[in-house]
């Protein structure tokens, strides 16, 4: 009848090897390549990558030369035994690699996804599902695999899409600072995440090899699913290097570098389900092997699929529960509940009392359906206390996935102690996402909950709408904060506001370091410090009778000199001005100005307060590595040979 | 082209073989009193011609042309009248009847098209095999009969196109036709059930149709359809997923239009069996999904509702179900009252007395629309039942277990086969026909581009249009 035979076409074929090692090879090929081999990892994914090829061209070899059946011919030539030590030897490797495969599943399931359920009721239906699904066999595989590759792959292209104009290329640099050892050994370690290419040559039997043009079909196929699974790799690489930083992944070590790019999407769930879906991929493709390898040794193949399956469960749960990388990971710490048993803030404020020593937290949420503002205080000794304080008097649950703005007093961010307490704090809270807007106040919080009464709409909304719209030179994001914190950058530049005549109104800017605030601005000022720091959308002022926009404003850095001693570093400023006043200064006149008022401001922010605004090194360092190597640890030092000079070539329109 | 002959034993040898397997065509001899008493043979389609017909042309009273030629003979039998062949003539006498059934069948209620023949089939698997042959006017179409059911011998008609179907797909249907043995078939279900593939799974193996030109056109395509008397359904056999959701008017139609509605129907389905599932996931797994705006709606809606998300989901729906069933037991118009006055007590009432949410509402009546978008009631059927599958592991799990659950359904479709095609092609191995199936798959290319028939039909006959212009 049609199709009976019980075989996988080639294009069946390379969808199982793609979908099996795509997804979990690009949630951990990052991690990995970043441990060993730091900013060239690319290198190790490139090696691993020729590993990869080398070994596909191996086993295709072998199934050649066996008649495209592996064991068989094994068992004719090589005899039944040492076939079954050789089964023996791939069943345990197997299982070696299923169990923490499973393991992994559930880790990312719990970080995200479910609430804190027991580990063995999450980890069941897991394991259940992957004896399903390879029990159906490599037919019922290869159809899946067909079905969902394209949806897959495309969600995949969607996560990069997404994340590409967050990409920072000065993170990705430098090159070429790394031992080959190093290299080496993470190559390795990503070449062993594709084991499922062995599938090739245990599944060898069935998959449909029945003449010459069809071998040679499939061979071109392997290769072509282990290119695409690899450009995903260092794609994937690429993106969570450039968005994350190097740092950025080092922070969070128990959360992939990929799943925290998810995290920074608001359908991050969702998304995050196609990758568990390709995942359980890998999980079938590694219990049919050793369904099939374990085959040999007995024909009740239901009961060795439940006794190997039921082994896999037990290991699995007991390496959970011990292994650091597991028991240590961020899982959802908060319990789950109905939408209406939650209360979701718009606007969050965070004070402190010098005096009494405690602090607030102002929470707007949104109107009511009357319209009318909604708003609510907390006071305790210390952060942690503030949310439990809270519920004291709530029946719902705070919720921060939706909140617009975070206000913090210039009494946290004055105090290096207390800034880095709530940095510290602010990471702890989940879903607090990093597109929150991250504003300065100066004035207290009870000003800012008052003006939300006299609002049309929420007090974070308007915030977040006047940034948005008119402000847009001046929004720093929660994602800033957390670079700042890393160490990905230097220092980060925050709006303050007041409350003026009953709404809230800009009034300047402060640079943020790792430490809390360096320096504020308001008024021109401000404007001058946005000049600096590359924005653009502003108004400047040249003294009362110069008044220019800057429309387009961008800068590189370049080192002119090197040597132990001395470092020049040349900031060249290009984009467009347009004179908004009567004016009588020439291009280069104006140029010249700038160039001034940037290098005092860059110099005395260096010198007088230990800021790197544009943390220079960053963009130094993709130049020359050695300066990379020499100062990674030690920057201050950088900066104290570090001298500045600045050039600016604006464009100037009358 | 084949003249007759003279001889009268080499012109019905002709014949008869031309018509082999073809059971509803008969032949009678017959004593031609006013001819000599000259031997005679008169072919005719079964339900086509009437006695009346054929005493005429014994008493030699009729309306007669002579033709010469096989094949005007063959034609003219095909076309629903009778063709009298006689002993020491070259020519064969075409005698007029009143064809096939005409708007005496019934209207098939279950498959309303915008476009096409408004025909269903009757009970009589005669009268449904005529209606069939009546589009396909060629020999090729074989009706093999059966008979099943120990006390009611009941007739089955297995059709299938002598030359386009896949000769061990038949070899298949005959086995299985033939492997049980039972009281009685009383209806063309039971024989779906006794020969389906897998009996557990929820999703049909085969497709069924009250409509002539569907069972017409699944022939083309090298599809076996059976007939069983006393059932006004016929069986498609063998379908894929895709089979359920085309409906006939797809091909009289342009292709940008049915692309369309084909997209609605595959987004429809994935509604039907997720949205309530995947609102108990949101609801109480993960509203940050939600954007702002819609968090203090939903969230305002949950307000005085005195039980979970989960429950009120299920009682909603429960509810549903059973103004649906009552809607369609109850005859006449008192069924669509039913719907209404259910709907207007299940809906504004149960929302005015906080005991159900308008978005919970809105959710169970898109459900139900999608489901009926449809085309086929036993598909839709399935996707009834796994939409309760779902609820319970959206309510356990969230997301996560509506993934899981997704997953498993998704697993058992890869694994389910209709005689050996599998069941979610052309997704899934679709490589085999080079991807034609493609083209008649979500989207419906334009004829002049799909000139291959689908995979079910024979390899090596499977071109079925040419352009000539």
């Amino acid at each position: 009848m049609f199709s009976t035979n019980n075989k996988i076409s080639s294009v069946q074929l390379k969808r199982i090897l793609v979908l099996s090692t795509v997804c979990i090879s690009s949630m951990m090929t990052t991690g990995i390549a970043a441990d060993y081999a730091v900013h060239d990892g690319i290198f190790c994914i490139l090696l691993a990558y020729v590993f990869t090829l080398l070994y596909t061209s191996f086993v295709l070899y072998l199934c050649d030369k066996t008649e495209w059946n592996y064991f068989g011919h094994m068992d004719k030539y090589a005899g039944h035994k040492l076939t079954n030590v050789l089964c023996l030897i791939f069943i345990i490797k197997y299982i070696f690699l299923l169990i923490p495969a499973v393991c992994f599943f559930v880790k990312l399931s719990r970080i995200s996804l479910i609430m804190q359920r027991p580990i063995w009721f999450v980890m069941l239906p897991v394991v259940l599902l992957s004896l399903y699904l390879a029990a159906q066999g490599l037919e019922a595989i290869g159809r899946l695999a067909q079905c969902l590759y394209a949806v897959t792959l495309a969600v995949l292209l969607f996560i990069l899409v997404l994340n590409i104009k967050s990409i920072d290329k000065f993170y990705i640099a430098p090159l070429f600072n790394f031992s080959t050892r190093s290299m080496f050994c993470g190559s390795l370690w990503i070449f062993l995440l594709f084991s499922p290419m062995e599938l090739i040559l245990y599944g060898s039997s069935e998959i449909d090899a029945s003449d010459y043009r069809k071998r040679k079909k499939i061979k071109h196929r392997c290769f072509q699913g282990v290119t695409i699974t690899y450009v995903f790799n260092l794609l994937y690489y690429l993106v969570n290097v450039g968005v994350l930083s190097i740092n950025g992944i080092y922070a969070d070590r128990n959360t992939p570098a990929t799943m925290q790019l998810l995290n920074r999407i608001r359908i991050s769930d969702i998304l995050l389900l196609f990758f568990l879906l390709s995942i359980f991929f890998s999980l079938a493709v590694l219990t049919l092997a050793i369904l099939k390898l374990a085959g040999r040794f007995s024909s009740q193949r239901k009961i060795t699929g439940l006794v190997t399956l039921t082994g896999v469960y037990l290991c699995s749960l007991t390496i959970f529960h011990l292994a650091p990388e597991f028991t240590t990971a961020r899982f959802t710490s908060e319990n789950r509940s109905d939408i209406e048993s939650r209360v979701y803030t718009d606007a969050v404020i965070l004070s402190h009392d010098k005096d009494s020593g405690q602090y607030t937290m102002s929470l707007v949420f949104p109107h009511d359906s009357n319209g009318d503002s909604v708003t609510d205080k907390v006071s305790a000794d210390s952060l942690s206390n503030l949310i439990f304080e809270y519920g004291l008097h709530s029946d719902k649950q705070l919720d921060f996935s939706h909140t617009e703005v975070l206000l913090i007093s210039s009494t946290i961010y004055d105090s290096p102690g207390l800034f880095r307490d709530t940095v510290n704090y602010l990471n702890s809270l989940n879903k607090l996402n990093h597109r929150t807007i991250l504003c300065g106040i100066n004035t207290p919080p009870e000003d800012f909950l008052e003006a939300d009464k006299e609002l049309n709409t929420e007090l974070g909304q308007y915030i977040s709408n006047l940034m948005k719209n008119n402000i847009k030179y001046s929004v720093s994001t929660l994602e800033h904060l957390k670079k700042v914190d890393i160490g990905a950058e230097n220092a980060c530049i925050i709006s303050n506001f007041i409350i003026s005549e009953g709404v809230p109104k800009y009034e300047g800017c402060t640079i943020l370091n790792a430490d809390g605030g360096i320096e504020s601005y308001s008024g021109n000022n401000a404007a001058i410090t946005g000049l600096a720091s590359g924005k653009k959308d502003f108004i400047l002022e040249l003294g009362s009778d110069h008044c220019y926009k800057i429309t387009d404003n961008e800068y590189y850095v370049h080192n002119t000199v090197i040597s132990s001693k001395k470092l020049n570093a040349k900031v060249i400023y290009t984009g467009t001005m347009t004179c908004l006043k009567e004016n009588n200064l020439s291009e280069k006149e104006v140029n010249e100005i700038l160039e001034s008022i940037i290098f005092e401001r860059l110099t005395h922010l260096k010198d007088d307060l230990s800021c790197d605004l544009l943390n220079i090194y960053k963009h130094l360092a993709i130049d020359d590595r050695r300066l990379y190597a020499m100062y990674s640890g030690n920057r201050p030092e950088l900066y104290n040979i570090t001298y500045i000079e600045v050039e600016c070539r604006f464009t100037l329109q009358q | 082209m084949a003249f007759l002959s003279c001889s009268y034993e080499e012109n019905i040898k002709y014949l008869d073989n031309s018509f082999k397997n073809c059971a509803d065509i008969i032949s009678l001899e017959l004593n031609l009193e006013y001819m000599g008493d000259s031997r005679g043979k008169i072919y005719f389609v079964e339900s086509a011609v009437s006695n009346v017909t054929i005493r005429k042309v014994v008493l030699g009273l009729s309306d007669v042309f002579p033709l010469e030629t096989m094949e005007d003979v063959v034609s003219t039998i095909m076309t629903g009248n009778a063709a009298l062949i006689i002993d020491g003539k070259n020519y064969a006498l075409k005698i007029r009847s009143d064809g096939y059934p005409g708007l005496g069948v019934q209207e098939a209620n279950d498959e309303k098209v915008l476009r096409g023949s408004n025909e269903g089939f009757s009970d009589s698997y005669k009268t449904n095999q005529a209606l069939i042959r009546k589009r396909i006017r060629t020999p090729e179409l074989k009706i093999e009969e059966l008979q099943s059911g120990r006390r009611t011998k009941t007739g089955i008609a297995l059709l299938y196109m002598d030359t386009i179907v896949r000769k061990e797909v038949l070899a298949e249907v005959k086995k299985r036709l033939k492997g049980f043995e039972t009281d009685g078939i009383l209806d063309s279900g039971v024989i779906e059930q006794l020969t389906m593939d897998n009996e557990y799974s929820p999703f049909p193996q085969y497709l069924t149709s009250e409509r002539p030109d569907k069972s017409a056109l699944a022939l083309l395509n090298g599809h076996v359809v059976i007939l069983v008397d006393n059932s006004p359904v016929a069986l498609i056999l063998p379908v894929n997923f895709s089979s359920f959701l085309k409906a006939t008017d797809d091909y009289y139609n342009r292709f940008e239009i049915v692309s369309f509605v084909r997209i609605l129907r595959y987004i429809a389905i994935f509604f039907a069996v997720s949205l309530p599932a995947l609102y108990i996931s949101i609801m109480n797994f993960h509203p940050e999904i939600l954007p702002p705006d819609l968090i203090s709606i939903f969230s305002a809606s949950r307000d005085g509702i005195p039980y979970p998300v989960v429950v009120e989901v299920l009682v909603m729906e429960i509810a549903f179900e059973l103004i649906r069933e009552a809607g369609v037991r109850i005859p006449g118009p008192m069924g669509n009252t039913i719907g209404i006055v259910g709907g207007l007590i299940v809906g504004s009432a149960a929302v005015d007395a906080s005991l159900a949410s308008p978005i919970i509402v809105i959710v169970v009546a898109l459900t139900a629309l999608c489901s009926f978008t449809i085309p086929n009631d036993e598909f839709s059927s399935a996707f009834r039942l796994l939409k309760y599958y779902l609820i319970l592991w959206s309510a356990v799990f969230g997301i996560y277990g509506y993934m899981l659950g997704i997953f498993s359904v998704l697993v058992h479709l890869c694994g389910l086969k209709s005689y050996g095609f599998p069941y979610l092609g052309p997704m899934a191995a679709g490589d085999i026909d080079q991807y034609h199936g493609e083209r008649d798959f979500i989207l419906r290319f334009p004829y002049m581009h799909m000139p291959f028939r689908p995979i079910f039909s024979r390899s090596g006959n499977r071109r079925r249009f040419r352009n000539r212009r």
